[in-house]
């Protein structure tokens, strides 16, 4: 085969934040393809630009991932990068799989967000394993191969090592539109990227169905990771894990029809973009506190067209004074010697008296964290933009001071790396103390369903199709948030949590003809599109979009806001967080020959051509002067 | 794109060369270059409707005598199509189609080089658009040189092969010489035979040099003929 594309490649991306670009810039033409040359270590890049007989300057490297995903592997690719002359001869990084996997690795940060939390100055490394590599600029395209095509590329290497008489070369097709972009602003005021973004799912559980009772309660997570590869993102314990246990809870709960004895409102939030800045809580909290519809649409009274917004609902049914008491579940499960369920909270920035209340709730068999911050999670966004002491919070999760998961944010991190057994039973107590804090009820002794526990993590995690997704495929599990889009369809994560809330937040009588839907732009106004169907239910989508970002409709397209408004609104620092649009993304391998051959075959062919020119027109000559050949050619003698 | 003009040079450069220092300035000749690529084409389509027999890919044989065979077949009818034409020129114009002792050798030349350019085309063609690129192939029929470059050689040296069987094939027919007749289904058949075993490892070492002494020797028979025409009264 002349080019053997490869398949089912992985590859970073470029992206951009406030004050800089980080990932993997795209290729360019005069650099997008080069000899594939092996290196393990970082003595071997030497000796690679030292071989003479490698005809063009430029290399593709190709190296295991046990050694690119280890801390010598990324000190040596920044080494690569920050060195210009070399990183000028790399068109591209091929990382091949050994199938083995690291004892540890994180790309994250140790601090996720730090600079967006509530303690930018803090000291704790609660990801004690993380490079940060997520945030590194690599200036050629990195790309992670598949099993097959790893064995292919480590076989081609091996003639480029002997100098035989073609080159195996790799091309890359990595067209990242921001390329020449420094920061986010510079590149959204080009539209050569978008705002990265998801969509937040919240459901209430009112205690009275047409009143705002006088305290809220609210069970929280996160839904969304990262990945140094964004289709790598499986986010196993970090964060799925608490998107299960939240919906266990919410699947226990719903089953109390006797809600008479909710005395609170209680409202489930599954935030997105969480791992940009806290993207999802920020726009929510901040929406709470600042929303105003300009213009409301004449066809549903439900949707805001300008700001735009599929829901007005949270306007209706939320009033942010009246959150008394959060609980946050963080990672859970992950596999390990030991299961601990750890309490966090900042003694100096609770209501004391309703913390101590969720933590009774809880019973017994928790363990408060010896550390004194709370640590990177939604709860920031809660007491950044709530006013001080108005609300108990606690932040559930199975680490104490660091982080338990070794994989954070790394593809190993997947559905072999928590607990399900665990996670029930993480669920079912936090189901008791959740109902505890609704009702006041502490009889009750709910228990979490674990086989729903495992029907969702085999959707959130299992790459086969799951039944809360109508026509669903069978799909690798990624929990990136990608850029921005109003259509919540394009979020499988977002879709199967409304899918399982809206199922549990019917309330009154249901329509009586079935209306087919994908999105609740399809449905009739007050109602919501909840597994294929228009039904009542009150789950709904929130923009998980940090609000530093709004949409100028006279332009069409997306600005930043000047930072200075938020001042008076919080004292969290909103983030800039955007993805660079992308053209192609493709890689193919094929032999290459030295430059010479082709020069001397182009030659021998104007030899060819010339010399038997100068052989016809002898050929000629000599016929002419044997016959008169020219008069051959009259039509009348 | 080196690759792409280097080895369509090797193939179409000769091609090119005869066509602009031979026929161009003669219309008639153009016609009959025109004609015999039709005639070509036509025998490689009924050529092609064997192979839809099951089974027939498996013997390759068989399926390049089949096509050599109907080869033969349009090349004798494309004589005959010249010939009806030649003399209903004369009997309805009363001037002849070409003049001169060499006429014959031309309309020869013209129709190899025609069946020669359909073939190229036809042959060479797909292998030379695939050659445009960063790529390049190696078979283990030819490791030394790239497929492009073997294909191109083999594909010229089939050019002259066409246009030194159709000055043989021409003079047999005129003059009912079964031993030029003979000599032309043996110089074919061998040449066309020999490429099947081109799917075999190092099968250039021997393939190519084959198809080359058949090109010296169509050449040789051709000079011969030349020569013997130029001896012969008009």
């Amino acid at each position: 085969m002349l080019y053997k594309h490869l398949q089912d490649t992985r590859s970073c991306v470029l992206l951009f934040s406030e004050t800089e670009a980080f990932g993997c810039r795209g290729t360019i033409d005069t650099k997008d393809q080069g000899v594939l040359m092996i290196f393990n270590q970082a003595t071997e890049l030497e000796n690679i630009r030292n071989k003479t007989c490698i005809y063009k300057d430029t290399f593709t490297l190709i190296a295991s991932s046990d050694f690119l995903l280890s801390e010598n592997g990324i000190s040596t690719l920044r080494s690569i990068s920050n060195d210009t002359t070399l990183a000028d001869s790399i068109a591209g990084v091929l990382v091949y799989t050994n199938g083995t996997k690291p004892v540890h690795f994180s790309p994250a940060p140790t601090y996720p967000n730090k600079i967006y939390g509530l303690y930018p100055n803090s000291t704790i490394h609660w990801n004690p394993n993380g490079t940060n590599v997520l945030f590194d600029l690599f200036d050629f395209p990195i790309v992670f191969l598949n099993e097959d095509d790893s064995s292919t590329a480590l076989s081609k290497v091996n003639s480029n090592l002997n100098c035989d008489s073609t080159q195996e070369t790799v091309e890359f097709k990595f067209e990242m539109a921001g390329r020449d972009h420094k920061n986010a602003s510079s590149c959204l005021s080009s539209g050569t990227c978008q705002p990265i973004g998801g969509q937040s799912v919240w459901s209430i559980m009112k205690a009275r169905q047409e009143e705002v009772a006088d305290e809220m309660v609210i069970s929280s997570c996160k839904i969304d990771s990262s990945s140094f590869v964004r289709g790598d993102a499986r986010g196993g314990s970090a964060y799925q894990s608490s998107v299960v246990v939240n919906l266990a809870v919410a699947e226990a709960i719903s089953k109390q029809t006797q809600k008479k004895h909710f005395k609170r409102d209680l409202m489930f939030t599954f935030f997105d973009a969480e791992t940009w800045g806290y993207s999802g809580s920020q726009n929510f909290l901040y929406d709470l506190k600042n929303f105003t519809c300009v213009v409301k649409s004449t066809e549903d009274e439900d949707i805001c067209e300008r700001p735009y917004k599929t829901s007005l609902a949270f306007v209706k049914n939320i009033d942010y004074k009246k959150i008394k008491y959060v609980v946050e579940v963080d990672q859970i499960g992950t596999q390990g010697d030991v299961n601990n369920i750890y309490v966090h909270y900042d003694n100096s920035l609770v209501d004391v008296n309703r913390t101590s209340e969720i933590i009774s709730a809880l019973g017994s068999g928790v363990i408060k964290s010896d550390a004194k911050e709370i640590p990177p999670s939604s709860l920031q966004s809660f007491h950044s933009y709530l006013p001080k002491g108005s609300f108990g919070s606690v932040l559930v999760a199975d680490y104490d001071t660091k982080f338990k998961n070794k994989y954070y944010f790394d593809v190993n991190d997947d559905i072999n790396n928590i607990d399900v057994d665990e996670i029930c039973r993480v669920s079912s107590k936090l189901s008791n103390a959740i109902y505890t804090l609704v009702s006041g009820d502490t009889t009750m002794n709910l228990s979490a369903n674990c086989t729903f526990v495992e029907i969702i993590v085999g959707c959130v995690l299992n790459s086969s199709s799951c039944e809360y997704i109508p026509n669903d495929s069978n799909v690798e599990p990624n929990h990136y948030s990608g850029v921005f889009s109003w259509d919540a369809t394009t979020r499988r994560t977002s879709s199967i949590i409304n899918n399982v809330m809206g199922s549990l937040t019917l309330f009154g009588e249901q329509p009586k003809d079935v209306v087919s839907c994908s999105t609740k732009l399809d449905c009739p106004s007050n109602q919501t599109c909840v597994g294929g169907t228009c039904v009542k239910s009150t789950t709904y989508f929130h923009d998980a979009i940090s609000p530093a970002f709004y949409f100028d409709n006279d332009e069409y397209k997306w600005k930043i806001r000047n930072l200075s408004e938020f001042a008076t609104i919080t004292s969290q620092r909103p983030s800039i967080y955007a993805e660079s649009n992308w053209v192609s993304v493709g890689v193919r391998s094929f032999s290459k020959n030295y430059g010479y051959y082709e020069g001397t075959v182009t030659f021998f062919g104007v030899v060819l051509t010339v010399l038997s020119g100068f052989v016809i027109a002898v050929v000629r000559t000599i016929l002419s002067r044997i016959n008169d050949y020219r008069s051959s050619s009259s039509f009348i003698k | 794109y080196l690759a792409l003009i280097g080895n369509a040079l090797i193939v179409f450069g000769p091609i090119v060369s005869i066509f602009n220092f031979y026929l161009c300035n003669i219309p008639q000749l153009v016609i009959v270059f025109v004609a015999a690529a039709f005639f070509y084409l036509l025998s490689t389509c009924l050529t092609s409707a064997f192979y839809f027999i099951p089974g027939i890919v498996n013997l390759p044989y068989l399926l390049v005598s089949i096509g050599v065979s109907i080869q033969e077949i349009f090349r004798f009818a494309l004589f005959l199509a010249y010939l009806f034409t030649e003399r209903g020129y004369e009997r309805n114009l009363k001037v002849k189609l070409l003049y001169g002792k060499f006429a014959w050798l031309h309309a020869s030349v013209a129709a190899g080089l025609g069946f020669a350019t359909c073939h190229a085309l036809l042959l060479n063609g797909n292998v030379l658009s695939q050659s445009y690129g960063p790529g390049t192939l190696y078979l283990p029929n030819c490791p030394t040189i790239t497929y492009f470059t073997h294909h191109s050689i083999m594909t010229l040296l089939f050019v002259l092969l066409n246009i030194s069987w159709m000055i043989i094939g021409f003079q047999g027919y005129i003059k009912k010489s079964v031993l030029r007749i003979i000599s032309l289904l043996v110089l074919h058949f061998a040449a066309s035979l020999i490429t099947v075993l081109n799917n075999k490892k190092d099968s250039c070492l021997y393939v190519l040099p084959t198809l080359a002494s058949l090109v010296v020797i169509g050449a040789i028979i051709s000079t011969v003929e030349l020569i013997i025409i130029c001896n012969k009264d008009e």
